[in-house]
């Protein structure tokens, strides 16, 4: 640890130096704004879905009552994380296990990026962080509502209110690592289904 | 249409235009005459320096860039059918001390297409050519003097280049699949890295081959070289013309 | 040991393999077009990128130790390292604390740079790749040839045969998405095994001590959830201000990397999990002499989308591991040299390059990137290392181009010589332009010649 401490010392102390010496422009001290606002004729909504499909994504458009209906029907036997009461059952669970019985679920997403087709999801989404990932099917819900424009106001949202672990996801999983041919499915989620939310 | 005005013009041959091509510069000349300009051709003239910096030997530079200054600072412009030799006497000699005709020098230096749209305000030169052209948009010209906007920046579309052009009768400007690759030049590159610069070379006349291309223009000399010297290796049935060379086929 | 026109020379010996990597790239410039096109503001956010950047870098010191108070308070563990191997070490000793023996790790430039993938093997510690890309080409044992596309010197015959040998698919096979699952299924064992996860960081934020890394196949967080003990190594200049600035690269990154308009995971790594560890490695390794370079510093602002590499016409025709160094194309070939503090290495790679500058343009955080390379010439040649011939011919030119009476002369001496001298001296193999170009064909008169009998007005 002493080694390590010494090593911190040492970079901070040339990081001082070079910043002496090297003629680090003074002028920067203060922190600059961000003030990009994005341009975009079409609304966010259409800007949303597009992006989705881009990225691979089913979309569906619901009433808020006719959801569960949808999602029983659909998706048999998925694990529906909207209710809370399950979550105990997959808490501290092993990730080989939460492999087999998480083949398919269900999460409520809590920001929808027009510009990009991607969700927000966080802590506060699930019992556990791997689930989102371990499953081969993943359907996101999202509020019609809770569609922003651009990453801007994305983590203007965010910034305060950041838990513990927080990802955007867009789509399903991909990769094109073999001959740029583009593959779903590398690791995580093979298909990703976005629910968006009506009234 | 008439030229802005008539000012004293300092032309600069390239030294590879004054050894191996020069029609170039008897074009440029001739161009130049043409549109009422007082042009002169200061004899002690050598090189810009470009091929010695370009190497890394920027100091060795330093007397040929002085000798540069010393023949052209008493002119209004210098313009050169050399979109790269402008560009690195803009951009490169900063090292020099910056007095008075190096700062001059350095600002009124012209590549030709630019002297001409620009200073000289002429759009139409009453050009007849009736070929099918492709432009080589030399990277110096495009990205260093921003004759036009390369494609990889977002950006409005123009081209002081092809704007000059597009007005020549009987001309038709054949689009190539890739509108601002380097042809692999590069000045000493060339030559110490053959096989990329070559394959690079290929790559670039073939896009013309392929679209049908009777000539390949630029605003350098040097990337035209460099394709000659590849279509003749290979027995290409394509020809290279500097641009001073069509601009001035005109009856002005 | 070879120069990089010794190694791109050989690479383009297979001609229509150049001229498929050269076409893939280039597939990935116009799919980078086609996503900074569709975002009017393109110019100005790689503009506010930049200054971010130069920000970050006039106030390190107090950005890292704001970050570090912030990530210890999360329940980070925050290491510091001076060196690769000093950062070797800290990952070792974090892995035999734990007893750890099944490693993860998803991609990390750093570690590449820190050579960590050996250094862990050479202490009987199995860590394996699981980019899909990184995975391919560690099975066979070579670095990767682009940053953000490791493999793409690879044909899918190439990884076929691999697969068949290393993962038993069928013989011949080479559907892309048949070799994924087989991958997929072989590296799902792994993340389910894994003791350790390792990462590398693309941001990290000073004002809340998160960890940002975006990746399209979900491998970083394939490890990181399931592995009790998850590490993130960064570089001292991947630090941030703030979250609201994370918009700015996001929206950058990814567009310029592939043309997509963000990856497919941004992952916010904050805390550890329940009953997990969360370390934070930060490495200096040679930047900070590089931030005391005028020079050179911009650098550090690189945020390594790789697009310097798909738009650099000699970087598609000569290969990635043609630069044999960690980092390949326009930004490796500025990083290589002074990549050892006091050492000048890779002295080859500024002249790999036709100084076209597209890569200056398509840099999200506008570095400067050909103009590093041309004052790395000026360096080369000013502390004696350009070969003595090379020196001695810029000597001799500097003095002729410097006395018009010499370059008279001397130009036409060339001419005359052109002419009288027979063909297989002038095309020999020390006239490199002769190998695969003619020579211009030679006028009986110079430009000035002709001036001085028909030029006067």
């Amino acid at each position: 640890m002493e080694a390590i401490n010494r090593s911190r010392q040492i970079i901070f102390e040339k990081i001082r130096r070079a910043t002496l010496t090297g003629g680090i422009n003074d002028g920067l001290s203060q922190q600059p704004l961000v003030g990009t606002k994005s341009e975009a004729n079409e609304t966010s909504y259409n800007r949303f879905t597009e992006s989705l499909k881009m990225a691979g994504a089913e979309i569906a458009v619901l009433n808020i009552c006719d959801i569960d209906t949808y999602i029983s029907e659909k998706f048999p036997g998925a694990i529906d994380l909207r209710n809370k009461n399950i979550w105990e059952d997959y808490k501290g669970l092993q990730p080989s296990e939460l492999a087999n019985r998480a083949e398919c679920v269900v999460i409520s997403g809590k920001i929808g990026v027009a510009e990009n087709g991607a969700i927000w999801v966080d802590d506060t989404c699930f019992p556990e962080r791997l689930l989102p990932f371990i499953a081969g099917k993943l359907i996101l819900l999202i509020g019609e509502d809770k569609i922003v424009s651009d990453m801007h106001e994305a983590y203007a949202a965010i910034s305060g209110t950041l838990s513990g672990y927080g990802v955007f996801i867009s789509g399903p999983s991909k990769t094109a690592d073999i001959e740029q041919s583009l593959v779903y499915g590398a690791h995580g989620a093979i298909s990703l289904d976005v629910v968006i939310m009506k009234g | 249409m008439k030229p802005a005005g008539k000012f004293k013009i300092g032309l600069f041959i390239p030294c590879y235009i004054d050894q191996f091509y020069p029609q170039v510069g008897i074009a440029t000349l001739e161009l130049l005459r043409k549109l009422d300009q007082d042009v002169h051709y200061p004899l002690k003239q050598t090189c810009c320096g470009q091929p010695l910096a370009n190497s890394g030997a920027e100091d060795d530079a330093k007397e040929v860039y002085k000798n540069f200054v010393r023949n052209f600072s008493e002119f209004d412009y210098v313009v050169t059918p050399s979109g790269s030799c402008a560009y690195h006497v803009k951009e490169h000699y900063d090292i020099l001390e910056q007095s008075e005709d190096v700062v001059k020098v350095r600002r009124c230096t012209y590549e030709l297409c630019e002297f001409i749209a620009d200073v000289l305000k002429v759009d139409d030169l009453k050009i007849n050519y009736p070929h099918r052209v492709g432009v080589h948009q030399s990277c110096h010209g495009l990205r260093g003097l921003k004759l036009g906007n390369p494609s990889e920046l977002i950006s409005a579309s123009y081209s002081k280049v092809i704007s000059l052009l597009e007005k020549a009768d009987g001309i038709e400007l054949i689009k190539l699949d890739r509108e601002d690759e380097c042809c692999g030049f590069g000045g000493t590159f060339s030559i110490f890295e053959p096989a990329v610069s070559a394959r690079m070379g290929r790559d670039r006349v073939d896009d013309h081959l392929r679209n049908n291309a009777e000539v390949i223009t630029a605003t350098d000399m040097s990337c035209l070289m460099h394709m000659e010297g590849i279509i003749k290796r290979n027995n290409k049935n394509i020809k290279v013309v500097h641009i001073a060379e069509i601009l001035n086929s005109n009856s002005l | 040991m070879t120069s990089h026109s010794e190694r791109a020379a050989a690479f383009l010996k297979d001609p229509d393999r150049v001229s498929w990597h050269d076409e893939t790239l280039w597939i990935v410039r116009k799919k980078r077009d086609r996503a900074a096109a569709s975002v009017k503001e393109w110019e100005n956010l790689r503009e506010k990128a930049s200054k971010l950047k130069e920000y970050v870098l006039s106030d390190l010191a107090g950005l890292l130790t704001e970050f570090e108070r912030n990530a210890t308070l999360n329940g980070a563990v925050v290491h510091w390292a001076a060196d690769a191997d000093e950062f070797n070490r800290v990952v070792l000793e974090i892995i035999k604390s734990k007893n750890a023996r099944n490693i993860v790790k998803s991609k990390s430039m750093l570690t590449e740079e820190c050579g960590l993938n050996h250094f862990l093997q050479d202490h009987g510690v199995d860590i394996v790749d699981t980019d899909l890309g990184e995975r391919i080409i560690q099975f066979r044992n070579e670095p990767p040839s682009h940053i953000v596309l490791p493999a793409i010197h690879l044909k899918k015959e190439d990884i076929g045969e691999l697969f068949h040998l290393k993962l038993g698919t069928d013989r011949g096979a080479t559907d892309p998405q048949y070799l994924t699952r087989a991958a997929r299924v072989h590296l799902r064992e792994k993340f389910l095994n894994a003791h350790v996860a390792l990462t590398g960081v693309n941001f990290a934020i000073a004002e809340n001590g998160t960890v940002v890394v975006c990746t399209n196949e979900g491998n970083a967080d394939m490890g990181v959830h399931s592995a009790p003990v998850q590490i993130h190594c960064m570089g001292i200049e991947k630090i941030i201000p703030k979250m609201e600035h994370l918009a700015v690269f996001t929206r950058l990154l990814a567009r310029n990397a592939t043309g997509q308009p963000v990856t497919t995971y941004t992952s916010h790594y904050r805390t550890p999990k329940e009953n997990g560890e969360l370390h934070i490695i930060i490495v200096d390794n040679g930047r900070t002499e590089r931030l005391a370079s005028i020079d050179y510093r911009d650098a550090l602002k690189c945020i390594r989308c790789g697009a310097c590499m798909n738009t650099c016409p000699v970087y598609r025709r000569s290969g990635g591991h043609s630069y044999g160094f960690t980092i390949p194309g326009p930004i490796g070939t500025i990083l290589a040299p002074h990549s050892v503090p006091g050492k000048i290495l890779y002295k080859d790679l500024p002249a790999a390059s036709s100084l076209c500058m597209s890569c200056s343009n398509v840099c999200p955080v506008k570095i400067g990137i050909h103009e590093q390379i041309y004052k790395l010439r000026q360096e080369l040649i000013r502390k004696g290392y350009g070969s003595f011939v090379k020196r001695a011919i810029l000597k001799i030119s500097g003095f002729v181009f410097a006395k018009p009476v010499l370059y008279d002369i001397s130009g036409k001496m060339v001419r005359i010589a052109l002419k009288i001298v027979p063909r297989f001296l002038i095309y020999s193999r020390v006239n490199t332009w002769g190998l695969e170009r003619e020579l211009p064909a030679v006028p009986t008169q110079s430009f000035k010649e002709w001036y001085r009998q028909n030029g006067s007005n």
